[in-house]
């Protein structure tokens, strides 16, 4: 089998919005007219906007799976992705702390730069925080120079329009001999009270103006300094900071969260953190939240809840900015709307924006799309649309069928037989392929790692898990060898470890013997820092304390076990998330020995690679890939002037969201796709 | 003092303290300890759940374990002493967000166990204790006593006050509005105005005055026990079916409807609604859907249109 077999119609699950695809002329218009006027209603006239609030969140379902929820999701990211900040938020697991898991999700995204196929991080692009702190600064020290409050300047026109009309030029990322980078480097300090008079005058109210401003300048204008950089990030979303940190962000001791933060008052904090966004966010760009695979609270009452309630607490307390939720519409009246408060209810806008089938014509529109992006032959189409096989299946012009469901019958044409559902590991290894080129999803996801271990591990044999409400630890397994405490930190505050560190020491003694497992990622700062209790530490890690660190590929691995149930519960497969979770407990159980079993030895940290053997590799893989439209992964092996692996490659396809990844059970299938 | 003494000094301290609870342990001169053993053997005590803290307030409080307040008890406490009254407020106007969100999550924990019961028809929630939650009123029987007053009234025409009169305070109360609205959802009332007042006539009376010999559909009827009535399948179905199925949409908020619920609520004959469906289908003007088989009732799946050996349980209707 060669790429060129593949059959045209089997790609039928939009799982990555922002990648791009082609879209069926006249498709669903309607539903993307109604959010892109309300994301004029923000986005409209010249910054700052600090005051825009839209009554409501919108409500995007469709009536059964496969009408293109995503697929409509991607089309408003490529309309508005130059003028917003726009954030996919995939479920929450932890009702408790739902605020902070949004935060978190904005954080990482605030983190990469704003274009579109961003790749891997890199510190030589402007981020979405750079930028919105280049906006914020130079809007405050354009009213300041206009108002002459505290600074005198000679043109003072000239000098405001040139800060608000070029933020990014004017700071230039802080760069050392640039005038207004070095000017504001020196007299940061300095200004603060009047930017915050500034922030006033324009009424903007944040619960901590100063913290705000400093977060900002420290992270835009130490675009090499990763720590420094991570620091703020974790201020943001409410991890501790140690005095050493929150001093080199000339914060004070009330500034930062206290070490031992309960996961409750992280959670307000957050909330708090949301709402002084939003208003920032009018110096800049509306935020654009995009909440998809909602189906999974159909499965988890409590957390439908919380979710309602967030949904509404964003559209009553955050500015600038629109909420979008997806749904299909069965899991959503039967089981998730009972479970939200009628008052949560209300701020869903209604009408609910419904998604629409494909008529006749655009059925036929989106066959000729398809046979196009594999470049066959023009025959093929007139053969392939047989007009009675159409009447069939549109028997007036006006008939619907949802996109998937069309495609699926296309999919069967095209084989001349019956099609059956790929197999659960096909499904499984599609996904893993996916996340390996999606960068984004190579970060910490708490909720994710945590619904792995709650519910992914629920029906292990000889394992009972519960869910924990304590200070570091969250689920909790029962085995008869030992328990096993699983905590998310994301932070590096070695107060806080010393004291995850002695419960584990404690707990290790018990009977049964207990062990506290935590996951890092592999960007994440390495345990132990430079600290005094770095030797203890390490010991720990021998005997109680399992610190897992996850490289890229263990990131897909278990990231994909998510994806592949939310895929049932959304009922994008035709398995069931019984049937999946079944599959999951073999899948997985290489981690599930791991993780329930005694600590190993620390791994030696993997040198960092240089950021070198990145860019080259995405470069020579795009220009095949471009050139050549489709071909297999294989084959982009063999034409690349150095050696890669498979998954290199495919980590490699992070950096063009042209390319489209099509993972069948012999090949992996790369496409180049534009808009 | 090591490690097992400073953890029995911290348990006598917290004996000391019982129910008020000991905010200031956290000082290392209250015990003659390094302050890092201190941590050590708090740290212990909350993981082995001997000692909790509260960190709702300012500042953390700590209890042993059987003297902690706890949100549960005081929940049921509160709810015993509001009796049948229930109470509207489980804390306080000046209560920090933590110890609401602490007291909600309780709350909601609590209801999902059976423990206690919300009663969410009014505008404000009133949480009652299970055992002494009066019965609140159910909606069909409001709907029933309702149909009853309306019908032997006819052909005179009801208000709504005159409806409300009809029942007792508790059934007066939130739900009379619901009841109403889902009536004339069910066409079992009839809205209709006379100037600018609204009065309402029995639907049930007004359809064998107009001779259309539909009785009004039970409560929850077998789609397919019903008989064929092939009147029914007569034109004038076109005009009951759409009727309703603008009163489905809007209600739910979803242009498309179940199939069983069109059938429930118009009280057209599943066969002669399946005909005027497919109809309607041929035509363009039916958009039919899957929704989800698996979170389907029996009356839902039942009422299922087959098309090409696919059933499909919900339909939007284009105007």
């Amino acid at each position: 089998m060669n790429a060129s077999e593949i059959n045209p119609f089997a790609d039928q699950i939009i799982n990555e919005p922002q990648r791009l695809e082609a879209a069926v002329g006249g498709l669903n218009d309607r539903p993307l007219e109604v959010l892109l006027a309300e994301f004029d209603r923000l986005a409209e006239g010249p910054t700052p906007r600090t005051k825009r609030r839209l009554p409501y969140a919108h409500l995007v379902s469709s009536p059964q799976p496969g009408y293109g929820k995503s697929h409509l999701l991607g089309r408003l990211y490529r309309e508005i992705q130059a003028k917003s900040i726009f954030v996919y938020i995939l479920a929450i697991q932890n009702p408790a702390t739902v605020f902070q898991s949004l935060m978190q999700a904005i954080v990482r995204e605030l983190h990469f730069p704003p274009r579109s196929g961003a790749g891997p991080l890199d510190s030589e692009q402007s981020t979405h925080l750079d930028l919105l702190a280049h906006h914020v600064f130079a809007h405050l020290l354009a009213g300041l120079i206009e108002n002459r409050i505290g600074i005198e300047i000679d043109t003072p026109s000239d000098t405001a329009e040139k800060l608000r009309a070029d933020p990014l030029l004017a700071f230039n990322r802080g760069t050392v001999g640039d005038l207004w980078a070095d000017w504001m480097r020196e007299n940061f300090e300095k200004l603060l009270p009047f930017f915050g008079e500034a922030l006033e005058i324009r009424g903007v109210s944040l619960h901590s103006p100063g913290a705000w401003l400093r977060a900002l300048f420290h992270y835009a204008w130490s675009p090499f300094d990763a720590n420094k950089r991570r620091y703020v990030r974790d201020w943001m979303t409410a991890q501790p900071l140690e005095q050493e940190e929150y001093s080199h962000l000339g914060m004070r001791a009330a500034d930062a969260p206290d070490c031992e933060i309960s996961p409750h008052a992280a959670n307000e904090l957050c909330r708090q953190r949301l709402a002084d966004l939003g208003q920032l966010a009018g110096y800049f760009r509306p935020l654009v939240f995009c909440i998809d695979q909602t189906e999974i609270y159909a499965h988890q009452p409590l957390i439908a809840r919380s979710f309602g309630m967030a949904v509404a607490a964003l559209v009553n307390e955050v500015n600038n900015h629109l909420t979008v939720v997806t749904s299909n519409q069965s899991p959503w009246v039967e089981r998730i709307e009972p479970n939200i408060e009628d008052a949560d209810l209300d701020r869903l806008s209604r009408p609910f924006l419904t998604l629409q089938g494909l008529n006749r014509e655009q059925a036929r529109e989106l066959v000729r799309l398809r046979l196009e992006a594999w470049q066959k032959p023009a025959g093929e189409l007139t053969s392939f649309l047989d007009k009675a096989w159409l009447a069939e299946l549109f028997p007036a012009a006006g008939n619907e069928m949802g996109a998937r469901h069309f495609l699926q019958k296309c999919k069967e044409r095209w084989a001349r037989k019956p099609a059956p559902s790929a197999p659960l590991s096909e499904l499984y290894q599609q996904h893993r392929d996916r996340l390996l080129a999606e960068p984004k999803r190579h970060l910490f996801e708490p909720d994710t790692l945590q619904w792995l271990v709650e519910e992914a591990a629920l029906e292990l044999p000889g394992l009972k898990v519960t869910r924990v409400d304590q200070t570091y630890f969250r689920v909790k397994w029962e085995t008869p060898q030992r328990h096993c405490f699983f905590g998310f930190e994301a932070g590096t505050n070695w107060k806080r470890w010393e004291k995850i560190m002695k419960i584990s020491q404690n707990a290790a003694s018990a009977t049964p013997p207990a062990k506290s497992v935590f996951f890092r990622t592999a960007d994440m700062a390495v345990l132990p820092g430079a600290w005094r209790i770095a030797d203890q530490f390490r010991q720990a890690q021998a005997s109680c304390l399992h610190i897992v660190v996850l490289e890229v590929e263990d990131i897909a691995e278990l990231y994909a076990a998510k994806e592949l149930f939310a895929d049932a519960a959304q009922q994008n497969i035709s398995f069931s998330t019984t049937q999946v979770m079944s599959f999951l407990r073999d899948q997985l159980a290489p981690w599930w020995e791991r993780l329930r079993g005694p600590v190993s030895a620390p791994p030696t940290p993997p040198p960092a690679p240089p950021p070198s053997d990145v860019s080259p590799l995405a470069g020579e893989v795009r220009d095949i890939v471009q050139k050549e439209r489709f071909l297999s992964v294989d084959e982009v092996i063999l034409k690349l002037s150095t050696p890669a692996s498979r998954d290199d490659v495919l980590k490699a396809c992070g950096h063009s969201v042209e390319i489209r990844i099509h993972s069948h059970p012999n090949m992996i299938v790369l496409q180049w796709q534009t808009s | 003092m090591d490690l097992p003494q400073a953890r029995a000094a911290i348990i006598e301290k917290l004996e000391k303290a019982g129910t008020k609870g000991e905010p200031s342990l956290a000082t290392a001169s209250v015990l003659t300890t390094n302050q890092a053993t201190f941590d050590e053997a708090l740290a212990a005590l909350e993981q082995e759940g001997i000692a909790l803290v509260n960190r709702e307030g300012a500042k953390p409080k700590y209890y042993l374990k059987e003297f902690a307040p706890s949100h549960r008890k005081s929940i049921l406490e509160k709810l015993q002493k509001a009796g049948a009254k229930g109470s509207a407020a489980l804390y306080t106007p000046s209560a920090s967000a933590n110890t609401r969100a602490a007291i909600e999550n309780e709350a909601a924990l609590l209801e999902s166990e059976g423990e206690i019961v919300v009663d969410r028809s009014g505008e404000k929630r009133k949480y009652y204790l299970k055992s002494l939650a009066p019965e609140f009123p159910i909606l069909e029987d409001i709907c029933a006593k309702l149909e009853e007053f309306a019908s032997a009234k006819y052909p005179e025409m009801v208000s709504e006050a005159e409806l409300k009169k009809q029942l007792s305070k508790a059934e007066a109360a939130s739900p009379f509005k619901r009841a109403i609205q889902l009536m004339e959802g069910q066409r079992e009332l009839v809205r209709l105005r006379h100037g600018r007042t609204a009065l309402f006539a029995s639907g049930r009376a007004l359809r064998a005055a107009l001779g259309e010999g539909i009785s009004n559909p039970p409560a929850n009827p077998s789609p397919q026990s019903q008989p064929p009535p092939e009147s029914i399948a007569s034109p004038d179905n076109t005009g009951i079916i759409r009727q309703t199925y603008r009163v489905l949409a809007e209600r739910s908020g979803f242009p498309s409807v179940k199939i069983a619920a069109l059938q429930r609520e118009s009280g057209v004959a599943l066969p002669a609604l399946h005909r005027w469906l497919r109809d309607e289908y041929q035509h363009g003007r039916a958009v039919l859907s899957f929704g989800d088989w698996s979170l389907s009732d029996e009356a839902t799946r039942s009422a299922a249109l087959e098309i090409r050996g696919e059933h499909y349980l919900l339909v939007k209707l284009r105007e």
